[in-house]
C-alpha cells in the first residue's frame, strides 16, 4: 500500500451522489484528504496529481466513462510507469453478469460494487483496502 | 526553456518514426532525455510521471489517439490541476485542411507539423523555444 499519501478520489457525475460519497467517506476515515471529480478527464488529472490510495469510480458518465480511466492505469502498470498503485472500487449499475465478470478481472480493479449503493458493503471495501483496522 | 536537462515525450504508435524522432532530438540536443509511448494512455502515465517540457504527439493511434491527451491537457489546464503546460508539437498525417486548423487553434497545441516530419521545420521550432 502507498503510505506517503492520504488522499481518496471519488470520480462520479452526479453531483448529490456524489457529495453522498464524499460525506460518507468523512465520515470513515475523516484523516484522508477527499478529491471529487465531475467527469472522467479531470478524475484522471486528479488521480496522477494526488495519487489517491482509494479511488471510487463511476463507470458509466457522460463523455468517457470510468473504462477510459482503467484503460489508462493499466497501460501504466503493464509498462511499470507508475509510481503509485491505487485501490479502485468500481461502482456500477451494469446487470450483465458476463460484463460484471469482466470488471472483477480487470488488473485495475480491486473491486466492483452495484448501484444503487450498499454502504455497508463499501464501508468493509474501504477498510479492507486502506487496512484502516 | 533551458537547453541543459531538457525532457521530451514522443508519442507515436510507429516504432521506426519514433526511432527518427529520437535520434533527431538527441543530435539537437546532446544531453536531453527522451520518453516514449507508442499510444496516449501510455503517454498520459509517462505525461504526469516525468513531467515533459516539450510533447512530439501523433494523433492517430490504436488503442488511444493523441485527441486524448490534448483533452487531458486541456481539462488539467481549465481546472487548475495542472499549474504548467508543456508545449505539444502535434505531428500528423492527417491531410484534411480543416481539421488540421482545427487541431492548430486548440489551447493545448503549441504547433502542428505535416507527416512526413520536415526536420528543419521542427528544428525552428525548438531553437526558438529552447536556449
Amino acid at each position: 500500500m502507498n503510505t506517503q499519501s492520504k488522499n481518496i478520489l471519488v470520480v462520479e457525475d452526479d453531483p448529490l451522489t456524489r457529495q453522498l460519497y464524499v460525506n460518507y467517506f468523512n465520515t470513515i476515515v475523516p484523516n484522508y484528504n477527499l478529491y471529487e471529480a465531475e467527469n472522467i478527464l479531470k478524475g484522471t488529472c486528479l488521480c496522477f496529481e494526488k495519487k489517491p490510495e482509494l479511488v471510487l469510480l463511476d463507470m458509466i458518465m457522460p463523455g468517457y466513462g470510468g473504462e477510459f480511466l482503467l484503460d489508462i492505469m493499466e497501460e501504466g502498470f503493464s509498462k511499470q510507469i507508475l509510481s503509485f498503485s491505487p485501490k479502485i472500487i468500481v461502482i456500477s449499475s451494469i446487470e450483465s453478469a458476463e460484463e460484471l465478470m469482466a470488471l472483477t478481472k480487470r488488473i485495475s480493479v480491486a473491486s466492483v460494487i452495484p448501484k444503487p449503493l450498499p454502504f455497508d458493503t463499501l464501508e468493509e471495501l474501504v477498510k479492507l483496502h486502506l487496512q484502516t483496522e | 526553456m533551458k537547453k541543459n536537462n531538457i525532457r521530451f515525450l514522443i508519442v507515436e504508435d510507429d516504432e521506426m518514426i519514433r526511432i527518427i524522432h529520437k535520434d533527431f532530438l538527441e543530435e539537437l540536443f546532446p544531453n536531453c532525455k527522451i520518453f516514449e509511448a507508442e499510444n496516449a494512455a501510455q503517454g498520459i502515465c509517462l505525461y504526469f510521471e516525468c513531467r515533459p517540457h516539450l510533447i512530439l504527439l501523433d494523433m492517430m493511434m490504436p488503442l488511444m489517439g493523441g485527441e486524448t491527451f490534448l483533452e487531458i491537457l486541456e481539462e488539467g489546464h481549465r481546472t487548475k490541476i495542472l499549474k504548467e503546460m508543456p508545449k505539444v508539437v502535434v505531428v500528423t498525417a492527417i491531410k484534411d485542411v480543416k481539421e488540421l486548423m482545427a487541431i492548430g487553434k486548440r489551447f493545448a497545441v503549441e504547433a502542428v507539423i505535416s507527416k512526413p516530419l520536415v526536420q528543419s521545420q521542427l528544428k525552428a521550432l525548438l531553437e526558438d523555444w529552447i536556449s
